[in-house]
């Protein structure tokens, strides 16, 4: 009986954190018109305090939008985008954290994409969305 | 009693349902925690760190060789009818990405013919893998009206391949997820390798070039799915031996300051990379990726 509660509550919890990052994803997910997403989900589970990195290739001549969304207890998810020497290009906190923000590459490379949660939302899904566009914005 | 032990779990489930949509404990949240991101922090900043990992989409990489002006080729594309002979999830996974990047290119070029069957081969795969909710039932219907629409039909793909990774990482399938992106890259190389041994168009070169960044971050995918089983950690070998031809192309960079555009919601990166790649050093990489397709298709 103890292996059967034990399955319940590993299969009950894990459908609950599916759909909380799932949730946010989808709501986010209008925000990528008319960008083309990347046919990738990108998140990971936070608490207060931790940082998530991702790292990707953005390539010269395109131009992506990067969404950051975030959940339950807070809407605001804080990102950044730094270029390969850890130099911050961007952050979403200097400009009232827009949840997107379309960027324009002259140099393919690995950037990174920081994202935090906001303070005193505790723990919650960072979901990233890029979308990426072959025509000058 | 049984009675009793059936409310105990009914109400535990309840109750940890109620609880799971409100939080994110930190315990199972760590279980998502996946490498530490000290080395690839340059000012050792920040220890606290998650690390994920982004491909380009065959989607983008289609794109960009479209944007070189080349024509499209007959017969470069993996035969819709080879789907038969992919077995296993391994196979599956790595064709669904194959057959996806065969898609991207077939659509960028606006081969709609072709649109329709490489479609239903994607459909049907992720559907073998058991990958639930990448697509609508009314999903073909829906490409079969929009045909002439190149736009609603990579947004259709992309949209799929982004739920099904959705359903993928969400359900702790991750290495089949890392399968399926590795196929997809391939497959565009071998396309773009394709493109550049008939062509030697020395912008497609170039782009071929690139994808030394993008290896990278394979390569850094595929060392967590390495313990899988042995064809995992053959395909990361394959791939770092690809890496080594890579190592030979020289990629520099300028700096130049970016300027934001706050009233559009818009930063231009200036700075600019510069790519050095001989065509001694591009055969070597398209022998590589040519062999390395053949094996993954076969």
């Amino acid at each position: 009986m103890k292996k059967l509660i034990l399955t319940a509550i590993i299969i009950v919890t894990g459908l609950g954190l599916q759909a909380q990052c799932e949730m946010y994803a989808k709501k986010c997910n209008p925000l990528l018109r008319p960008y083309k997403s990347d046919g990738q989900f990108h998140r990971a589970l936070l608490s207060e305090g931790e940082t998530a990195e991702f790292i990707g290739t953005f390539h010269a001549g395109n131009t992506y939008r990067i969404i950051g969304c975030t959940g339950p207890y807070s809407d605001t998810l804080i990102y950044r985008l730094l270029d390969a020497n850890y130099n911050i290009i961007f952050s979403n906190d200097d400009y009232d954290y827009p949840k997107y923000w379309d960027f324009k590459f002259n140099a393919t490379d690995r950037y990174f994409i920081q994202a935090e949660l906001n303070e005193g939302a505790g723990s919650g899904c960072a979901v990233i969305l890029i979308g990426f566009h072959d025509r000058k914005k | 009693m049984k009675f009793k032990s059936l409310n105990f779990l009914l109400f535990s489930a309840a109750l940890l349902m109620l609880w799971s949509c409100e939080s994110v404990d930190q315990n199972v949240a760590e279980e998502v925690v996946v490498e530490e991101a000290a080395d690839n922090n340059p000012d050792g900043a920040g220890a606290s760190q998650k690390v994920e990992y982004i491909l380009p989409s065959p989607m983008e990489i289609a794109s960009l060789i479209k944007k070189t002006e080349i024509s499209y080729e007959e017969g470069i594309l993996n035969p819709t009818s080879k789907v038969e002979a992919y077995n296993d999830n391994y196979k599956k996974a790595v064709n669904l990405g194959v057959y996806g990047a065969d898609l991207g290119l077939i659509l960028v070029f606006e081969q709609t013919q072709d649109a329709i069957s490489y479609f239903k081969i994607v459909q049907g795969l992720t559907e073998e893998l058991g990958i639930a909710g990448a697509f609508e039932q009314s999903i073909m219907k829906r490409v079969e009206s929009n045909l002439g629409n190149q736009d609603s039909l990579m947004v259709m793909a992309s949209d799929a391949f982004s739920k099904a990774d959705m359903y993928l990482k969400e359900n702790d399938r991750q290495p089949i997820s890392t399968l399926i992106l590795a196929g997809g890259w391939i497959e565009a190389l071998y396309i773009s390798c394709s493109f550049g041994t008939s062509t030697k168009n020395a912008e497609i070169l170039n782009r071929i070039g690139e994808q030394k960044v993008s290896l990278t971050t394979l390569l850094s995918m595929m060392d967590r799915v390495k313990d899988e089983g042995p064809e995992y950690q053959l395909l990361g070998e394959k791939l770092q031996d690809l890496g080594a031809s890579f190592d030979k192309v020289k990629i520099t960079y300028t700096e130049v300051p970016e300027e934001p555009d706050p009233e559009n919601m818009f930063t231009e990166v200036k700075r600019v990379s510069s790519v050095e790649i001989t065509e001694v050093i591009f055969d070597e990489i398209a022998s590589k990726v040519n062999a390395l397709r053949a094996e993954l298709v076969k």
